[in-house]
This record gives C-alpha cells, sequence and structure tokens, in this order.
C-alpha cells in the first residue's frame, strides 16, 4: 500500500472549474440476493408495472435511515455528515431506474462547493439545504452525472429481464390473448371509434397489416426532415440503427413516447417486419411506461448458415389520442451467424501499459441540455498506476471545439477501464464538433494517447412526412365482450339456462352476424368477495382494478379455449360419430372450476 | 463584589464529581440537585444588563444558556432524535482535532492549519477517509492504519443507557478532546450563535448551536469539562460542570432553557484539580442528555441507534465507538460500510462502486 492509496479517485484534476464549486458522486448497486422481490411477497395477480409496497428486506434497506421506505438513498454530505437526502422516488422519476431503486445508493460529497454556496444551502435548522438556485443547480448535476450512466443502464436492463421472467406465465397469457383476436378478424364488423375507425374504404395505420397506403406521419428527425410536427414521438431504447440479432437469442428493445409520460394515451400500436420472415418473431408487451419489444430469430434444425446474414426492416406504428397522424419508427433489423466464441480470459494489467483507446462507438452525439455523455475507454495499465502522491501515471485530456468547449472529467480505471465525461454544457450549438484528445503520461516521458470525435446534435423533434406505409385494412373485432350483472341473470345468455352466483362466465359461438360472444358474470359470489377483500385491505383503486382486469381476461381467455375445443370436437364428430361434443352443462362445470381455482389462487398468495 | 460559589462546603466535590458523571436518571440528578444551595426559577430573573441583581450569594442560579432569555427558538431545532447526537458527537470530533492541532501549534507556531477536517485527521493520525480504510490492501502499512483508526474510535464514545425502572433513556457523549477550562465552558460549550470555529478551516461547525438541540429533545442535561494540562493557557485547571433544564416561567409563554451558575458572570460551577485527579477525570468533554425522548423506539432504540448514526454520519472524518451493551460497536459510517462489502464472509460485493471525479455545478 503506498501511503496516500486512499486518495484515489481525487488526484484528477478537473477542467476548470467555474460555479458553486464541485462535487463528488458516489453511486452504488447493490447486489440483489436473489430474485428481486421474495416470491412470496408477489401477488399473483400483480400487474407488471404496479410498484409493490417497500418492505424492510430489500437490499439496501440495512443502509438506509427507515428500512421500510425508500428514505434517504440519496445522501448530500458536508464534511462527511448527512445534510440533505432524497429517497428512491428520484431514482425512478428522474433516472428512469425502476428496477434499481430498491438496491441503488448515491452519495453526494459537496465539500468542494465554494462557501458561499455551502452558506445557501445550509440551513441553521440543519435539517436539510435550502432549495434555492444553488440547490437546483446542484439537483441538476446528480441527475445528468448518473441519467445516462452506462453501467446503470446495463444493471436496469438486466433487472428489467429478471422481473419479467417472473412474470412469465402473465406474458404467456397476454400473448394468447392476442392471438384470439388475430384469428377472429374474418368474423368482426368494427374495430373502434373516432379517427381510429375509418369507413368501409379506407384502411388504417397502426394496427398491422400490409396494404400501401399514403399517410402522413410523425417521425423524430431534425430540421432537414420535414416540417415541425406536434404531439408525441415513438422512441426506442436502445435507439440503436440496427438492430443485430444472432439466433435463438431473444433481444430486448423497449418503445416509449417522448415526452414519456404520453405513453398513457397511446391507442394503438403495431409491429411489422419487411419483409416477413416466419422465423423471426417481435412481440410486444405494452407496460406502464413503454411496450417491452422481444426479437428472437428461431433457427429452424435443417436451416443452412449460408442464408446469413438475414435482413429486415423493422416498422413500428403508434396512434396517440388526440393525433391522427400515427407515429413511425423503422430500423434495420440483421440476423447474423452464431457464433462460437469462448469467453475472453480477462486481461492482464501491466505496469507498463502499451495502450490507450476508446471503446465507444464514433462519433459520439451529445444533445445540448441533455445529460453527460460517458465515453468509454481502456489502457492495460494497472488500477494503481493512477493513484498515490504523486501518481506514476496521470491522464490529461485536451478538447478542441469548434464552438463552446463543454466540462469533461475522467474517472478512475477499474480493471483497465474508465470514462471521459463530457457534459451538455450550455452554449454548445447542434452542428458543433467536438475532438478530444486523451493523454496518459507516464514515467520517463512516456505517452499513450487516444481520441474520439464527439458530435452536437439537436433532440430529434416530431417531424411531420409523407411516406407509404403498410397498413391494416378495415376489420372487424375478433369477439364481443359483454359484461353481466345481477339485474341482467335473467336473461338467458348462460349457458343452456339462467345466471346465478355460481357462473363466472359464459360464450355464445359466432354466427354470420355476430362475432364469438363471450359473457363475464361480474356479480359472481366469489368475485364479489375477492373484491371486497381487496377493498377491505385498502389497496388502491387502479390497483383493484387491475386485479379484477386479469381474473376477468384470463376468464375470458379461458372461455375462449373452451369455445375452440368445442369446434374442434363438433368437427371431429362429423367425420367420427363416437366423438362426443362436451355438453353446456359440462363447459358450465369447466368454467366454474377454473374460476374458483384463479380467485383462490389470487386470494391466497396475497 | 459577588464571589463564585463553591461546593464545599456543601457536599463533598469528589463524591459529587463521582456521581454526576454516572448520573443517568432523573432522579439521580435531582438528588445529586437537592444538595446544593439553589436559588429557585422564581426569585432569579436574568437580566443580561444586570445578571448580578437579585442574585443571593453563595446560592447556585438558573441562568439562560447563551445568556439569553429567547434562546429556545435557537435550541428547538431537532426533528429527529438522532440528530442532536450527531451534532454532540461532531462537537467531539473536533475537540479532540482541537487538541492535537494546539499541540501542534506549541511545537510548530509557524505550522499552517489543516486545510479541513479531513486534512487535520490525515496529518494527525494518519488516517484517510473512512470509506476508504476497506480498500487498503492487507500490507502492514495497511493494517496500521486501521489499527489507527480503531484507536481513535476509543476518544469518542457515545453511550445509551436504559433505566429499566424509571423507563428513561439517557444519551451520554464523552470525548478525549481538548476541553474547556471552568472559566471558559458558559463562553464555548453553553454558547449560542456567537462561533468560535468561523476561521479555523480545520473544524466543522460554523453555527455554534447544532449540539445545544440536544437540551430540548432531554429532560435535563449534565456536562463536565477538563481542559487538557498542556493546553491551559494561564487558564486555571480543574473541572467546569453544569446541569441544564427547561424552564418555564409561571404565567409566561417564553420558555427557555437555563443552566446552573456559580456567579453572575456567568461562570458554571468548578471542581478543583486536585479533587478532579481524585475523581479520575482527565481531559475532555462529557454531555449526558437526560430522559431522553425518542418518541415511540421503544426497546428497538439501540439497535436504531447504530442504524441511525451510520446514516446521519455517512463518511464521518473520525470512528467513534457506541456503547449499548458490554462491547462496543464502532461506527465508521455508511460509506464505509459500502465500501466493506465484498470484504467479509456474510456480504457480497456490490453491481456497482463508482465514484465520479469532482463535477463542477453551475457551470
Amino acid at each position: 500500500m503506498t501511503d496516500d492509496q486512499w486518495q484515489m479517485h481525487k488526484s484528477f484534476v478537473s477542467a476548470a472549474v467555474e460555479g458553486y464549486g464541485t462535487i463528488t458522486v458516489r453511486v452504488v448497486v447493490l447486489e440483489t440476493s436473489g430474485s428481486p422481490v421474495p416470491s412470496d411477497d408477489v401477488p399473483a395477480d400483480v400487474a407488471p408495472d404496479e410498484l409493490l409496497p417497500e418492505e424492510g428486506n430489500r437490499p439496501a434497506s440495512t443502509f438506509l435511515e427507515d428500512p421500510k421506505r425508500g428514505r434517504q438513498c440519496c445522501v448530500f454530505l458536508i464534511n462527511g455528515q448527512r445534510q440533505h437526502a432524497w429517497d428512491n422516488a428520484f431514482i425512478v422519476r428522474d433516472l428512469g431506474l425502476k428496477y434499481l431503486r430498491n438496491r441503488m445508493i448515491v452519495v453526494v460529497d459537496v465539500d468542494g462547493l465554494r462557501p458561499e454556496a455551502i452558506a445557501e444551502l445550509m440551513q441553521g435548522s440543519r435539517q436539510q439545504f435550502y432549495e434555492g438556485k444553488v440547490y437546483d443547480a446542484l439537483a441538476a448535476r446528480v441527475i445528468a452525472t448518473l441519467k445516462d450512466d452506462p453501467d446503470l443502464k446495463r444493471l436496469e436492463e438486466e433487472a428489467e429481464d429478471e422481473v419479467s421472467n417472473l412474470q412469465a406465465g402473465d406474458e404467456a397469457v397476454k400473448s394468447q390473448l392476442d392471438q384470439l383476436i388475430e384469428e377472429h378478424h374474418d368474423q368482426a364488423t368494427r374495430i373502434g371509434e373516432g379517427h381510429e375507425e375509418a369507413g368501409d374504404e379506407s384502411q388504417q395505420l397502426a394496427t398491422g397489416g400490409s396494404i400501401l397506403q399514403p399517410t402522413s406521419a410523425v417521425v423524430p428527425g431534425d430540421s432537414t426532415v420535414g416540417p415541425l410536427a406536434c404531439g408525441p414521438l415513438l422512441m426506442m431504447r436502445p435507439d440503436v440503427g440496427t438492430v443485430r440479432l444472432r439466433p435463438d437469442q431473444t433481444r430486448r428493445l423497449v418503445l416509449c413516447a417522448r415526452p414519456e409520460h404520453c405513453w398513457t394515451s397511446l391507442e394503438q400500436l403495431s409491429v411489422i417486419l419487411d419483409p416477413p420472415i416466419k422465423e423471426l418473431r417481435a412481440a410486444h408487451t405494452r407496460r406502464a411506461g413503454g411496450a417491452d419489444l422481444d426479437m428472437t430469430f428461431e433457427e429452424p434444425e435443417d436451416f443452412d448458415e449460408d442464408e446469413y446474414p438475414i435482413e429486415a426492416t423493422l416498422r413500428v406504428a403508434a396512434t396517440f389520442k388526440q393525433y391522427a397522424e400515427p407515429r413511425i419508427l423503422e430500423r434495420r433489423v440483421v440476423v447474423s451467424r452464431p457464433r462460437a466464441r469462448p469467453p475472453r480470459p480477462k486481461q492482464a494489467l501491466k505496469e507498463e501499459p502499451t495502450f490507450l483507446r476508446v471503446t465507444s462507438r464514433e462519433p459520439v452525439q451529445i444533445y445540448p441540455g441533455g445529460p453527460d455523455v460517458h465515453i468509454k475507454v481502456r489502457w492495460d495499465g494497472q488500477d494503481g498506476l493512477v493513484v498515490g502522491t504523486p501518481p506514476l501515471w496521470t491522464f490529461s485530456v485536451q478538447c478542441e471545439s469548434t464552438g463552446t468547449e463543454p466540462s469533461y472529467f475522467i474517472t478512475t480505471p477499474v480493471d483497465g477501464r474508465f470514462e471521459l465525461l463530457v457534459q451538455a454544457s450550455p452554449g454548445l450549438r447542434p452542428g458543433d464538433q467536438l475532438r478530444f484528445s486523451i493523454n496518459a503520461h507516464g514515467p520517463e516521458g512516456r505517452t499513450l494517447t487516444t481520441g474520439v470525435a464527439v458530435v452536437v446534435v439537436e433532440h430529434p423533434t416530431p417531424r411531420r412526412v409523407e411516406l407509404k406505409y403498410p397498413g391494416g385494412a378495415q376489420r372487424r373485432p375478433p369477439y364481443q365482450l359483454y359484461y353481466v350483472t345481477r339485474p341482467e341473470w335473467e336473461k338467458e345468455t348462460c349457458w343452456d339456462g339462467r345466471w346465478t352466483g355460481d357462473d363466472p362466465g359464459a360464450f355464445e359461438p359466432p354466427s354470420e352476424r355476430s362475432p364469438l360472444s363471450i359473457f363475464i358474470n361480474q356479480d359472481m359470489d366469489l368475485l364479489v368477495s375477492y373484491r371486497e377483500s381487496l377493498l377491505a385491505r385498502k389497496l388502491e383503486e387502479s390497483s383493484i382494478k387491475q386485479r379484477v382486469n386479469r381474473y376477468t381476461a384470463h376468464v375470458a381467455f379461458h372461455l375462449y379455449q373452451i369455445f375452440l375445443k368445442q369446434k374442434e370436437c363438433q368437427a371431429k364428430a362429423k367425420v367420427e360419430p363416437t366423438v362426443e361434443t362436451p355438453t353446456d352443462s359440462q363447459l358450465r362445470d369447466e368454467i366454474r372450476r377454473v374460476a374458483i381455482t384463479l380467485l383462490k389462487l389470487m386470494a391466497v398468495s396475497q | 463584589m459577588v464571589e463564585p460559589t463553591q461546593l464545599p462546603p456543601h457536599v463533598n466535590a469528589v463524591q459529587f464529581l463521582s456521581r454526576l458523571v454516572t448520573a443517568s436518571t432523573m432522579a439521580s440528578v435531582d438528588g445529586l440537585l437537592a444538595g446544593l444551595p439553589i436559588t429557585p426559577e422564581g426569585e432569579y430573573s436574568f437580566d443580561e444588563d444586570h445578571p448580578e441583581r437579585a442574585w443571593q450569594q453563595d446560592r447556585f442560579h438558573w441562568m439562560p444558556v447563551g445568556g439569553d432569555r429567547g434562546n429556545a427558538g435557537r435550541i428547538k431545532l431537532a426533528n429527529f432524535p438522532v440528530n442532536p447526537i450527531a451534532e454532540r458527537l461532531i462537537n467531539g470530533m473536533e475537540a479532540i482535532i482541537e487538541l492535537y492541532h494546539h499541540r501542534e501549534i506549541v511545537k510548530f507556531p509557524d505550522s499552517p492549519p489543516p486545510r479541513s477536517p479531513r486534512d487535520a485527521v490525515k496529518r494527525y493520525f494518519g488516517l484517510p477517509s473512512l470509506d476508504m480504510l476497506p480498500k487498503l490492501d492487507s500490507s502492514e502499512a495497511s493494517q496500521a492504519t486501521r489499527q489507527a483508526a480503531r484507536d481513535l474510535a476509543r476518544k469518542l464514545r457515545i453511550r445509551l443507557l436504559w433505566d429499566k425502572a424509571s423507563r428513561e433513556f439517557a444519551v451520554a457523549v464523552e470525548d478525549e478532546g481538548i476541553g474547556q477550562p471552568p472559566a471558559l465552558v458558559h463562553r464555548s460549550l453553553l454558547s449560542l450563535g456567537s462561533t468560535t470555529k468561523a476561521d479555523k478551516p480545520y473544524l466543522i461547525g460554523v453555527f455554534g448551536q447544532g449540539g445545544s438541540s440536544a437540551y430540548a429533545v432531554s429532560n435535563l442535561s449534565w456536562v463536565v469539562s477538563r481542559r487538557a494540562k498542556d493546553c491551559l493557557d494561564d487558564q486555571e485547571d480543574g473541572v467546569g460542570w453544569t446541569v441544564i433544564r427547561h424552564i418555564f416561567p409561571k404565567g409566561r409563554r417564553d420558555d427557555y432553557f437555563a443552566y446552573l451558575a456559580a456567579h453572575p458572570d456567568g461562570h458554571v460551577p468548578s471542581i478543583s484539580a486536585d479533587d478532579a485527579d481524585s475523581a479520575g477525570l482527565s481531559h475532555g468533554t462529557r454531555f449526558a442528555h437526560v430522559a431522553y425522548n425518542f418518541g415511540k423506539g421503544g426497546s428497538s432504540v439501540a439497535q436504531q441507534m447504530f442504524r441511525a448514526l451510520n446514516h446521519v454520519l455517512y463518511n464521518p472524518v473520525m470512528p467513534f465507538e457506541l456503547h449499548t451493551s458490554d462491547l462496543p460497536d464502532v461506527v465508521y459510517g455508511n460509506a464505509f460500510r459500502l465500501s466493506n462489502l465484498g470484504k467479509t464472509r456474510k456480504s457480497i460485493c456490490p453491481a456497482v462502486d463508482k465514484l465520479f471525479p469532482p463535477q463542477a455545478v453551475g457551470v
């Protein structure tokens, strides 16, 4: 150990400091102890976007002042003493890292601020900072530093995957319900209302289909792409230009709106591949803040590898309430041959480093007023070379700019990897070109150098364009869902008789004039009890609604399956008279058993 | 000419001091005070311009903390029980730093002061920021650094005391810092808003009233302080002590906090150096806050105390001991605990532990 080893991370000289001074930010993401949430804590009918109540056994609990709430996971320190804190809402709201909220701790050391700035923040009560100008700048800096951090984004994606695995059963049900819709198009009459419901001769985007139709659409772009439009944009995360796939490996992308809150006004969403590739699946699942798009190329056993690479265009269209023009997103999709690659051996770091290079793809883009850009850099020097006073090696960065020079910093190497952080400083203008030279200076004048280009680009704005886009022809809804309540029990729509408190639902087969009719009994005795139990637990109105909706969807789906089975039996019976078709009484018993099981399961698992 | 009121002949000073430093309940403190000649609150009303007015010779009097009858607004500043304790601990850290700085100045008068509290801890104790301790390697030098941190923690102690019979908590904070001579206790430890720290970059507090918030969350407090012998600077050696309590004047709404004074100029009662030596009291300061109000904490207070102190003093400039049972816990702060993840068998490394370099704010 060197006497000053503990000065690591602080021995770097940052760019000229102006404004209120400097802060250091430390972020720690704890490992999960297994599943992100104990499985016995998860209600069976929990929605994918439902925030479960915080409990004390979250990974970060032991580092919070109050473990049962997400209190004070981001602390602001002066001389090591906590003077202000944020709860984990900022991780969800400002950083968009919902699934890290129970694992993430942020420590902001503000000792580097100028005395006047600290004086503005500090109050005699010592309870919290004064939320004035300095505080606003401080908060903005913390968020800009963490917002697009690649390590945090990676962990968030991994956490999302874990959560989605927990919800696998639910996703399967949704997927099958989608199938239900597709298979019943032929017997439908209408699909929607307002601008969604075109006339008999018209066609509609964002409903699936393959008829090319000229339309006015809105795409993300700069001022060279059509006139400015209004309303939300359809975006994708990560925002890659080309979606690259390997056989039998699912890649998850996230479709979202900008501004993000507009997602709640999404009406329709369609995803198509052009040309269609039968082995390539693109399944999307809508959530509260966006939609997960899972793309998988399932390689058949007899597939000839010479067919690779396979290319297609991913087209996503969405319509939002109050905006008639669909929002369009197009990306190239490339499926490449499988690559058997052994795990890379860990790079040996040397006392005499031999290279320094940028590993981020160039040109790196930065948005004026946006979050910091993290440019990844690697070298093969040992991490300890840059600690100590003085360190054996130091880094320096020079910036050449055609306009304003932004603030930039270098992080400390960990396993030979570090980052150049470039702040989206005010004054940067779209079109500005920045060139950073990163130098490592060692003993005896040894120097390693690398560089990276950064381009200032404007935030994509909604642009109106005219294009031909494949959309769906007018088509009919797959089925009609009816809700039955106690006053309607006298109507004879329940199998071969009248409704009772024991009947969860029924169906009527499609006819020439109507699609499959599915009836759900909203006043079934057990369902009423379940609803009352949710109310007694003082659950949020939205949670109760979500759970009852989930029950309804499951029962409706099971009715659909019963219908299919009945149809199959009827077809077989025509050929083979010995085959028995289930009677209404048998069907009635089956859906009763299913509903009871479902409700018991939902109640017990809470 | 008013003479300072003395403990003898009313009580034996050595016995009194020995009992005072172990008093942890209202009954025990009241029992001690019962043997002293104390003028009731209603018979002496502090007058800032004429403090000697109505003063009764050879009696102790209740005098407003900070010499200000309107001090309640500057003392009632806590909104959580742990915050005043943290402030007291900060005061203790400063006292320890000040002791070493004073000794440095005696030896090297031209030595520049440390640039910050952390710089002071590094200079005097060879310690890094505590969150870096777990990242040190296993070399002898690193082990010595860790041991130095452990030894330093012994100089600052917080004791959580629970009296089953009275169901009262007491919180005592003891430091082996520079301490105060009896003549300066009322101007330093009992002052309000008149800080002596503003021109000392190696100290932490600025407002000069953080620790005082502990008076408001306890029924009664006592303090005992003795200056280190090599730092007396012509002041007389001995122990200064007093008791602080909340006064509710009859028929008035302006409650205030007062301490027991031995003289109209604000001096606290004192005990001679010989008596202090006999009682085994060396340099440093001890504050105890009796019948501490922890809300509905109940029996989990001890457990919560460790968690809360680690959070409020997230990365303290020096460690300290927390005594809730026979064996003390050393509190290094949560920043240390986070760095320690993966270093013990029971914990696993975090998925990410990233420290960004200094970031400019407001540019």
